[in-house]
């Protein structure tokens, strides 16, 4: 196990020595056995009255997991709390399209592999510049795989203000990052229940090519039987998602959530952002 | 030559691979605890939640609320554990830096009065869905107290299991398996893999 402690302890040493006086050490990084997490920043330089994306990449080992922004059955949602001065402002966390995963009757929503938060901080025509503030936050994940871990980390990121040397080159991580995230669904969205069954309604204009599979991630943890299986059916560009609605899902009034697609020729999903209604009389 | 090269090239691997899995399991099954003194204090003076089974089989299982694989763990082995007449016990603790109101207040509730029912309920809802109604809020100082030692509780725990090989000084592996052998000194568990809990079972007589 790589301990925390012990990297930082000659890094903290290095790092005292090599800044002067003034300068925020770069402390962006956090390395366990299971994950490796950093927070980075789009770009070094922004300007006052400007934003700025930063991100909380996470790399999980094969067979691990972390939760998505609802987590299913169980788990945690990724947590970041942000410690940034006065006039830096945090936006909400933009959640990539997550997976579903299943074991022991227990069905969870989150990701695998790598995946990165995206989070947008905007940053107040007052601040002083040029200068240098230091963006800091506390994460937190839990990484499952036949155990779970909860893991967490202090994460700090020096970043220039200044008006004039801005940097505007693009970032591929966080093009790909922007990739990740679902996206508002491009066309009509109804849901209609029926019994215990919900009936998502999306179309017309959704090709038919190549499409494998389609998942609904609900924003309501309490919505869906989570681990159900979903059935959808596409036709004349219309799809339709048969997904199971818990007990207690009587009186909610409206779906809202993630469809992700995936497609044969791409191992690649699509995700598409929604929220409707739910009719009660439209049955099937 | 060349095939007979092949061969014992081939058999090499396997024989690596047999002995890598092999190490891996080991290191993975059930071990006698160093710091046995520390830990059994720790557990003992724990408000844990059980059924009530036995004084003399008992099982500790240290877990929090969306803990997805203590959840699985519970589904799956306790009934088998029960039906052994071993006590299965619970201490529940709260994690410091992501907790909600909702999640302490039960956490606190769980500590104060040790009730196996609130237990059940407490770990079929997800965090995000608890609501808490009825207890009293995470705010009252009593609550912010009980909190607290739960939290004490996990970091001493997870740095003696740490020294015992399981998890890290940092992070504890959840759940977290304690039991007294059949010599009467603690044993526990990394569990990493889930096929070693079935030498749990075996050494508590449920499997």
């Amino acid at each position: 196990m790589k301990e925390r402690t012990s990297i930082l302890a000659p890094v903290g040493l290095c790092a005292l020595l090599m800044h002067p006086p003034g300068a925020y050490a770069n402390d962006a990084v956090v390395q366990t056995s299971q994950t490796r997490a950093e927070l980075s920043a789009e770009h070094s330089v922004v300007a006052p009255g400007g934003s700025l994306w930063v991100a909380l990449s996470i790399d999980l080992k094969p067979k691990w997991h972390t939760y998505w922004r609802t987590p299913g059955d169980a788990g945690e949602p990724i947590f970041i709390k942000w410690k940034l001065p006065p006039g830096v402002v945090a936006g909400p966390i933009q959640w990539p399209t997550p997976e579903r995963f299943s074991f022991s009757d227990i069905a969870g929503f989150g990701y695998t592999g790598h995946l990165a938060l995206l989070t947008e901080l905007k940053i107040a025509p007052t601040v002083a510049a040029p200068a240098e503030i230091l963006l800091e936050a506390d994460g937190a994940w839990l990484v499952c795989a036949e155990i779970c871990v909860p893991e967490d980390g202090i994460f700090r990121l020096p970043i220039k203000i200044d008006p004039v040397h801005r940097n505007n080159v693009a970032n591929a991580a966080f093009t790909a990052a922007r990739d990740a995230l679902p996206r508002p669904a491009p066309w009509p969205v109804k849901a209609a229940a029926s019994g215990n069954t919900l009936m998502i309604i999306a179309g017309p204009g959704i090709s038919e090519r190549a499409l494998k599979r389609v998942m609904y991630f609900p924003y309501d943890g309490d919505l869906i039987a989570n681990g159900a299986n979903q059935e959808f059916r596409l036709q004349d560009g219309t799809l339709k998602l048969e997904v199971e609605l818990t007990p207690d899902a009587s009186g909610r009034g409206e779906a809202a959530g993630v469809l992700r697609f995936d497609h044969g020729n791409s191992p690649v999903p699509a995700g598409y952002t929604f929220t409707a209604p739910i009719s009660r009389d439209a049955g099937k | 030559m060349k095939t007979l090269g092949t061969i014992l090239v081939a058999a090499c691997a396997l024989v690596g691979a047999q002995h890598s899995i092999a190490v891996d399991d080991i290191a993975d099954r059930p071990k006698t605890l160093q710091h046995e003194a520390e830990i059994a204090s720790l557990l003992q003076s724990a408000p844990w939640v059980s059924p009530g089974l036995s004084k003399d089989k008992v099982l500790y299982m240290v877990s929090w609320q969306s803990c997805p694989y203590c959840l699985a763990y519970e589904r799956d082995d306790f009934p088998k554990l029960q039906a052994a007449g071993v006590d299965t016990r619970v201490i529940v603790y709260v994690r410091a830096v992501s907790s909600t109101p909702q999640e302490r207040a039960g956490v606190a509730e769980l500590w104060r009065h040790r009730s196996w029912e609130l237990w059940k309920r407490f770990v079929k809802i997800p965090t995000s869905s608890w609501t808490a109604e009825g207890l009293p809020a995470d705010t009252e100082p009593d609550s912010v107290a009980l909190v607290a030692k739960s939290q004490d509780l996990a970091d001493k725990l997870r740095v003696l299991m740490s020294e015992n090989g399981i998890g890290t000084r940092q992070h504890l592996n959840l759940p977290t398996l304690i039991w007294r052998g059949k010599d009467g000194h603690l044993r526990g568990c990394g569990c990493e893999n889930v096929e070693v809990r079935k030498y749990v079972l075996e050494e508590l007589g449920a499997s």
